[in-house]
């Protein structure tokens, strides 16, 4: 009894273990492999994405799947939705609350990723086989199991220095537009060094802080940072640029040492941030600043694209330079850039309505010169 | 000394029922685990019946010419099996290493974590990200060499304070597990919110869904060779949990063993968390399980328990894939039911004590 007692008790389930254990190494060692599919020569297209890597496609992207906020980049260059099949979730808000729902008014109908997150969408690789998609765009991280099935029209983003430039140049292969966002940037660079051009070298040195969400935390992402560079054009300076967090709640204390000129709450929707400036204004702490008590808090505008890419990022410095630079009578019209923008980028004709919503004026009319940017009377 | 035999000799005449009935659990939960594993190669988003699944695990390896183009092949050889054989040999370690751990420590209430290497690990991973290192292998790499590294601190700090005995090596694996959870948080705060944090949440919140066969075959090698030894050692564990001075009485090096012990563990712990990032909890409620099912006895209960870990890890692993159209990181859903599990222990042996007490 005692013989057999023995047996049960500590060899056999060790051998179990070790039989089970042994064949996962023999599996893991001498792994499938998927075979690699080669592009249909006619028509093919090569894409690198923005990791390197290069990708083989068999076309300009039918069936996209945009996992990142992209979509507007995306369509800003195709002028077209027909393409997209799935956005992540938060993107509904943003098409909601942006002129972006308006343009394109069928982006309301496309579906989402059910797993709701605020800054990317988990997103299964066989959710993806499901949908059957031809181009996927994703974050680096989120890609992994894409990667490990070797799809094929995976397309990397990352967040490099050349965030905006480098992806733009990635859809307009993807999209076979890259004439047309050439001639974007090159129109970019041209409102931009004439709007340069009439910052004088001696006009004194604004400052400036920005708003990252409801916990005060200052907006230093990817986006800021194109935009903190291009502020310095305008004369002004990032006071961020001394903290060296990049997330995370701001002291107040430091807030009242930084004490900027001005104030601005970042261009995302109220889904990131409900803050507005009234908030500010009526801070018990904040009021002591300087930018409050001269009611310099602004909200930054509510663009189709978060204020981001070449026809936004324009429009950004010149509501930027109107509202920093009021003593210089730059005689530039943002409204009516607005308007011709739009029109340019999209086809779509903005209403005064809509042209008030982009500026925000309700919400910042109350702040010093706001009013300058009102309808003409 | 107390041997082997001796042993034996003493636990057949002490036993009882939960004795005979382990000696079915053990098939049981086999038989059970491997049905689940089968079950789940059908557990998933995209539609693969039985037959093509069970062809394409057990017939496609040994056709010439299998169809590895194919959608089915590609879900159920490369998403789905990779995954399911990482889930089960986490979940059986990380309950392995737990009930090896409140063994050793003679609490009840620790799980693996208690020596710091998780936390280490946890920076380790953290860290490569944080660098730029954002590559899976990368990350493993620096978690595991991060785990381990919190343990040889661990080992060093208790011998700078000349203690070798459970307070000893608690303090000691707090200490060192405080750091580096801290370390982690700190690097966290730091890293860029656009290009850095969100892979950093990602990785610690835990998933299997980039699982691969080099991880199936790191973590087995790791397993192999971890775990035999320790479910070799289950029956001195038990002399460890009678306490020092009935151990040493009985002639073990209680020291040598419980140090032994230890490093076993944390090399099942940091290669789980290296490839799977955090998932906890479980190697603290499923020894409750097991010893609610097979008594305090660790030869039963070590086998047991990680059989338990297995079949929940992977349950659980099943339900991260499948409910929604995205991944659910499997630690949101580990904590989730774990918590409330722990709970109901937690009331429920309050005041009972550690039963071997």
């Amino acid at each position: 009894m005692a013989k057999q007692s023995g047996k049960s008790e500590g060899g056999g389930p060790a051998v179990l273990f070790l039989i089970f254990l042994l064949a996962a190494l023999l599996k893991g060692l001498w792994a499938p492999e998927v075979a690699e599919r080669a592009a249909d020569s006619a028509g093919g297209l090569e894409v690198v994405d923005m990791t390197g890597r290069l990708v083989h496609l068999d076309g300009p992207a039918r069936r996209a799947v945009l996992l990142t906020p992209l979509s507007w980049h995306y369509l800003t260059v195709t002028r077209s939705d027909e393409s997209i099949i799935m956005v992540p979730p938060y993107m509904k808000h943003e098409f909601a609350e942006s002129v972006l729902g308006r343009i394109f008014p069928a982006l309301a109908a496309k579906p989402v990723s059910i797993f709701d997150t605020k800054s990317a969408a988990l997103f299964s690789a066989e959710q993806s086989l499901l949908m059957n998609p031809d181009v996927i765009l994703s974050w680096d991280y989120l890609a992994r199991d894409l990667e490990k099935i070797k799809f094929r029209g995976l397309i990397k983003i990352t967040g490099d220095g050349r965030y905006k430039e480098k992806l733009y140049e990635v859809l307009g292969e993807l999209t076979g537009q890259s004439e047309r966002v050439e001639q974007m940037w090159a129109r970019y660079r041209a409102n931009e060094s004439a709007l340069f051009a009439k910052i004088p070298a001696e006009a004194p040195e604004k400052t400036l802080i920005v708003i990252g969400n409801d916990n005060f935390a200052l907006w230093r992402g990817q986006p800021y940072k194109k935009y903190a560079a291009d502020v310095k054009k305008l004369r002004a300076r990032n006071m961020a640029e001394k903290i060296s967090n990049t997330s995370g709640p701001l002291n107040m204390e430091t807030l009242l040492q930084l004490d900027p000129d001005f104030i601005f709450i970042n261009p995302f929707s109220s889904y990131f941030t409900a803050m507005t400036t009234a908030d500010i204004y009526a801070h018990p702490v904040l009021r002591r600043l300087k930018a409050v008590s001269a009611k310099r808090v602004y909200h930054m505008p509510l663009g189709a694209a978060r204020l981001e890419g070449p026809y936004e990022d324009y429009l950004f410095l010149l509501w930027s330079a109107l509202v920093m630079r009021p003593e210089l009578d730059l005689e530039l019209d943002l409204r009516s850039a607005v308007r011709e923008t739009y029109l340019e980028a999209f086809g779509y004709e903005m209403s005064e309505d809509e042209i008030d919503a982009w500026l925000r004026f309700e919400e910042n009319k109350f702040s010093a010169g706001y009013a300058r940017l009102g309808r003409p009377r | 000394m107390f041997n082997r035999r001796d042993y034996k000799i003493e636990r057949m005449i002490m036993s009882d029922h939960k004795f005979k009935q382990s000696k079915i659990m053990i098939p049981v939960l086999f038989a059970a685990l491997a049905v689940l594993m089968l079950l789940s190669l059908l557990i998933g988003r995209y539609p693969v019946s039985a037959g093509e699944a069970f062809h394409i695990v057990f017939v496609s390896p040994f056709v010439e010419q299998a169809a590895t183009e194919d959608t089915r092949w590609i879900v159920v050889q490369i998403l789905r099996l990779p995954r399911i054989l990482l889930a089960t040999m986490a979940g059986l370690g990380r309950a392995m290493a737990g009930g090896a751990m409140q063994g050793v420590f003679r609490n009840p209430l620790v799980g693996p974590e208690i020596l710091g290497v998780s936390s280490g690990a946890a920076f380790g991973g953290v860290l490569a990200i944080f660098l730029g290192f954002g590559e899976l292998p990368q990350i493993a790499a620096s978690a595991f060499a991060f785990g381990c590294l919190a343990l040889v601190l661990a080992f060093i700090l208790a011998g700078a304070a000349r203690q070798h005995g459970v307070i000893g090596l608690v303090l000691a694996g707090l200490i060192i597990g405080g750091f580096f959870g801290s370390a982690t948080g700190l690097l966290t705060y730091m890293a860029d919110p656009e290009t850095k944090l969100p892979n950093i949440v990602y990785w610690l919140m835990g998933s299997f869904a980039a699982a691969t066969y080099d991880q199936v075959a790191f973590m087995a090698a790791v397993s192999l060779v971890a775990m035999p030894p320790l479910l070799g050692l289950s029956w001195r564990i038990n002399i460890l949990s009678l306490g020092d001075a009935d151990a040493k009485a009985l002639g073990v090096k209680i020291n040598f063993l419980r140090w032994l012990i230890v490093v076993l563990v944390s090399l099942v712990v940091a290669a789980q968390v290296a490839v799977s990032g955090g998932v906890g909890w479980v190697g603290l409620i499923m020894p409750h399980l097991a010893r609610m099912l097979v008594g305090p006895d660790h030869v039963k209960l070590l086998p047991v328990s990680s059989l338990l870990g297995g079949i929940y890890l992977l349950l659980m692993d099943d339900l991260a894939r499948s409910l929604t159209g995205g991944e659910i990181p499997i630690g949101l859903l580990t904590s989730m039911i774990g918590t409330p599990v722990f709970a109901f222990f937690f009331i429920k042996l309050h005041g009972k004590g550690w039963s071997n007490d």
